[in-house]
């Protein structure tokens, strides 16, 4: 066990230096930030002077050594912008994206979990395809839009919620039940076809034959092996909700890793671009590590090897 | 065991053991379209959708369709059923007092336009790489897959959004950037279904009367694909579509004055309160399209299963 983490940590070593290498590269094509920091009579020689103290003017590859010697010793930089090593900076907008995040999560597997259930007791039913159809529709709305529609009928026209803003429950509302649908939408087939496969197996019939109730049936027996498909979809909506709610966190001023990013593109802070993408990257990384160990945890016959 | 197993299953074998009745060809795809009827009225939609994108130009000639760059400065932000000067305006005007339904017909061209010709791309970079993985195994495999693993690990909407804002807006740069962080998923699907069916009997047939490998992996292996392919393109032409909508929606996509549905929404946000139908009716078809190519996408899925397959067709034939 210890030898497959340890060579997974390995290989995602590669990604992380496979990834620098290209965010690095593609990061210096975006523009002269000595002349965006400068005001617009600066002199030629202002420009040189900023370019060196910047440390922009060297050859590319010198300047990846540099950024690559600073890596190794933990250091991501400076934010050009703020004067704040730029994974502090990453790691302050954390919280607001991981409680953007959990709370999405959360909220879609309370809907999701009983809902998919409950069609896949009866296949077919009306409730089944009511289910099905409300799900794949969850899944096509663009999230954004949902956004928009939010915003224009629940706080502009009804005034129950504020339009933007960062705080308490009351802000968190509208973002949540705006990704939600996507996600709620996946998980309801997920949890529909993984207990539908479930419900025939045989020790189901042994369950039932015991006399066991109806309801230890279900959780018990059903749902504890339907888990795993379920499992793998979750890691796969925590990674997405981690790198893709950019434009959620925009239309709400959400202050988290998104709209950071956002704004340090606009502004040239190559700093931070680089920390914020490599700091999404190790999360997706965790989290896809900790999936397949809970993966191990739950089922006796996994054995990484 | 296996007898049990199937027999728990409350499905009617009986329509699956009986052969074919004799000269009766096997159902064709549009025979099994037709007989689901949800999946047929999400076909037409995409059908309907696609001419109206095809012919924007020749209704506009025509006078069905009012110009979509005029503006009319005096008819700004109008409600659907607005009459100006210009003709009636079916879903009203925009902030600039342009057509809102040409836009969206022209904005069609461009969405579904960036969506198809990434799917082309990402689809055959995937499937070859898929191909060769899966065929050729050993050496050349892992280097593959290990480069699908890689790019499975970045942050794909972040890292798009940097290298259209360093490469510069535009729709072929964003139809690049789509194209090359979406290959992965097809890879892995092409590697995982050609491994097994290199595998098969009439693989080892056609080794056996000294096929060449071109020739198996195109004439033996890619037709066995073709199923499992197009339920894959049908959900990745949605999501390419969202994400499309997505960066465009960013300003790092489309760029006026062209029109694409996610530019119109972002360029309506600012008048959401004032004007509902500037961002309502171009997120209806960003989502109508994509309910419609997620719901082929499972009714081709359905399809492949043979024991709804004959349920289906049982259901329509009269007794």
């Amino acid at each position: 066990m210890a030898r497959y983490v340890l060579r997974r940590l390995v290989q995602s070593l590669f990604v992380l230096a496979g990834l620098t290498i290209v965010v690095f590269i593609v990061t210096r094509q975006i523009g002269d930030v000595a002349r965006l920091m400068l005001p617009i009579d600066a002199t030629e020689q202002q420009y040189l002077q900023m370019r060196a103290m910047l440390g922009v003017d060297d050859p590319l590859i010198v300047q990846f050594g540099r950024y690559a010697a600073d890596l190794l010793r933990g250091d991501f930089g400076m934010s050009l912008w703020q004067s704040v090593p730029a994974m502090d900076l990453v790691i302050s907008r954390f919280p607001a994206t991981a409680i953007l995040a959990f709370a999405t999560l959360g909220f879609s597997l309370f809907v999701a979990i009983p809902v998919g259930i409950l069609a896949a007791l009866r296949p077919g039913s009306l409730f089944d395809r009511v289910a099905t159809v409300i799900s794949i529709f969850g899944l096509s709305v663009p999230p954004f839009w949902l956004a928009l529609m939010l915003i224009s009928v629940l706080s502009l026209q009804l005034g129950w919620f504020r339009t933007s803003g960062y705080g308490g429950v009351e802000f968190l509302i509208l973002p949540v039940l705006a990704i939600s649908a996507q996600c709620i939408g996946r998980l309801v087939q997920v949890v529909r076809t993984s207990m539908l496969d479930v419900l025939t197996a045989q020790y189901l019939v042994t369950a039932r034959s015991k006399g066991l109730f109806e309801w230890t049936i279900l959780v018990g027996h059903a749902l504890r092996n339907a888990m795993l498909p379920i499992l793998t979809i979750v890691g796969d909506e925590i990674i997405g909700l981690l790198n893709g709610s950019v434009v959620i966190e925009i239309i709400f001023g959400w202050p988290g890793i998104g709209k950071l990013t956002i704004d340090a593109i606009e502004r040239r802070d190559f700093a931070v671009i680089q920390a914020s993408v490599i700091f999404v990257a190790i999360m997706v990384i965790v989290v896809n590590l900790l999936i397949d160990l809970i993966y191990a945890w739950l089922d006796p016959r996994i054995r990484y090897s | 065991m296996s007898q049990t197993d199937t027999a728990s299953v409350p499905v009617d074998l009986s329509a699956l053991e009986a052969e074919p009745a004799p000269g009766r060809r096997p159902p064709g795809m549009l025979a099994l379209l037709v007989a689901d009827r949800i999946a047929l009225f999400a076909a037409l939609f995409l059908v309907l959708i696609t001419l109206a994108a095809l012919s924007a130009d020749l209704m506009v000639r025509w006078g069905v369709l009012i110009d979509p760059l005029t503006q009319n400065l005096l008819g700004r932000n109008k409600p659907p059923m607005f009459a100006s000067k210009l003709g009636l305006h079916l879903l009203g005007t925009d902030q600039l007092g342009r057509d809102l339904l040409a836009r969206l017909i022209f904005g069609a061209r461009i969405s579904l336009g960036v969506g198809a010709v990434t799917i082309v791309i990402s689809g055959l970079i995937g499937v070859t790489l898929g191909l060769i993985a899966g065929y050729r195994g050993g050496r050349v495999d892992d280097f593959i897959m290990r480069l699908v693993d890689i790019q499975m690990g970045f942050p794909q909407m972040l890292l798009a959004l940097i290298i259209i804002y360093a490469a510069g807006p535009s729709v072929t740069n964003l139809i690049l950037v789509l194209a090359l962080t979406r290959w992965m998923a097809i890879a892995r699907v092409t590697r995982a279904t050609t491994l097994s069916l290199r595998q098969s009997l009439f693989v080892e047939a056609a080794q056996s009367l000294g096929a060449g490998h071109l020739r198996i992996v195109l004439l033996h292996i890619l037709p066995n694909l073709s199923s499992t392919l197009l339920i894959l393109v049908s959900l990745e032409f949605g999501r390419v579509m969202l994400s499309e909508a997505g960066l465009s929606f960013l300003g790092m996509g489309i760029q006026p004055p062209d029109a694409s549905w996610g530019l119109m929404l972002s360029q309506g946000r600012s008048y959401l309160g004032t004007a509902w139908w500037l961002v309502t009716f171009p997120g209806l078809a960003i989502a109508l399209t994509t309910l419609a190519t997620n719901l082929l996408a499972g009714w081709a899925r359905s399809v492949n299963d043979p024991i709804y397959r004959k349920r289906l067709l049982a259901a329509r034939r009269p007794r």
